[in-house]
């Protein structure tokens, strides 16, 4: 195309650049537990995200019936935010590369 | 433990001097070490890169929370009230515990803790049910209590708090 200037591709890990992992693109996913308790999980959802206790709890049967829920999909920042609230109510969150 | 009374700002409950002190000795106590926390499931980078942030992070916050419960229930008000029961009005002491909001999940993380840390020390059972030939002087039987008795705290606090 005229007038415009092909940069190169920088040649990138993504998997090494610290700068690469923190881009957009991550999802929070809750996983079950036999231990913690399903009203509990509920509250913790409405809390941490502010939800309704009818979406609250959606999320909490998906995770009961299916093993897990993705609750979030953001950027790095804010998806370990999230997990960092939900492991303080000892919730089994981790943060995954969304796919 | 009784929902006492709720304003715009804080909820109190109500606690028998023996749930006071027992809630007091639990948030005292050392807590059972847990397990480390996965961050990532798929990504050994990024379990890498946050590990040890979200590590610290973790312990600070609990200690701060049980810090923090331990001194709410100590300036708990003593309190003399009657109650109901189904043979008549009695006369009942205890504590008045208040509550903010953020209090409130404090003490529903701390409780939480103790009931995965004692799970963790039984060894993850499913269902984390009591068995029915625990023997009494089996080794479990304080694993056992403190997951129960966490529960049932936690259990009151939300039903009271947040009724269907």
């Amino acid at each position: 195309m005229p007038g415009t200037i092909e940069l190169p591709t920088p040649e990138v890990d993504v998997e090494q650049d610290p700068q690469k992992l923190r881009e957009p693109g991550y999802a929070v996913i809750v996983w079950d537990d036999p231990v913690n308790l399903m009203p509990y999980v509920t509250h913790v959802f409405q809390q941490v995200f502010g939800w309704g206790r009818e979406k609250a709890q959606r999320h909490m049967l998906e995770v009961h019936e299916e093993g897990r829920s993705v609750v979030v999909r953001d950027s790095f920042e804010k998806a370990e935010y999230y997990v960092h609230a939900l492991q303080k109510y000892s919730l089994t969150a981790t943060l995954e590369p969304a796919s | 433990m009784r929902l006492h009374e709720r304003n715009d700002e804080a909820t109190s409950w109500f606690l028998a001097s023996g749930e006071r002190n027992l809630l007091l000795t639990l948030f005292s106590r050392p807590t059972e070490p847990r397990q480390r926390v996965q961050l990532s499931r798929t990504s050994e980078a990024l379990e890498e890169q946050c590990q040890s942030d979200l590590a610290g992070e973790l312990e600070t916050h609990r200690a701060e929370v049980r810090s923090r419960l331990v001194m709410l229930l100590g300036v708990a008000s003593p309190i003399q009230t009657t109650i109901q029961t189904p043979t008549g009005a009695r006369e009942d002491s205890g504590w008045i515990l208040r509550l903010t909001p953020e209090d409130r999940e404090f003490l529903l993380q701390a409780l939480n803790e103790l009931r995965l840390g004692a799970w963790e020390q039984l060894g993850r059972p499913n269902p984390p049910e009591v068995p029915d030939d625990l023997a009494p002087t089996s080794p479990d039987i304080l694993h056992w209590w403190n997951l129960e008795i966490s529960s049932r705290f936690q259990g009151r606090l939300l039903s009271e708090e947040f009724p269907e």
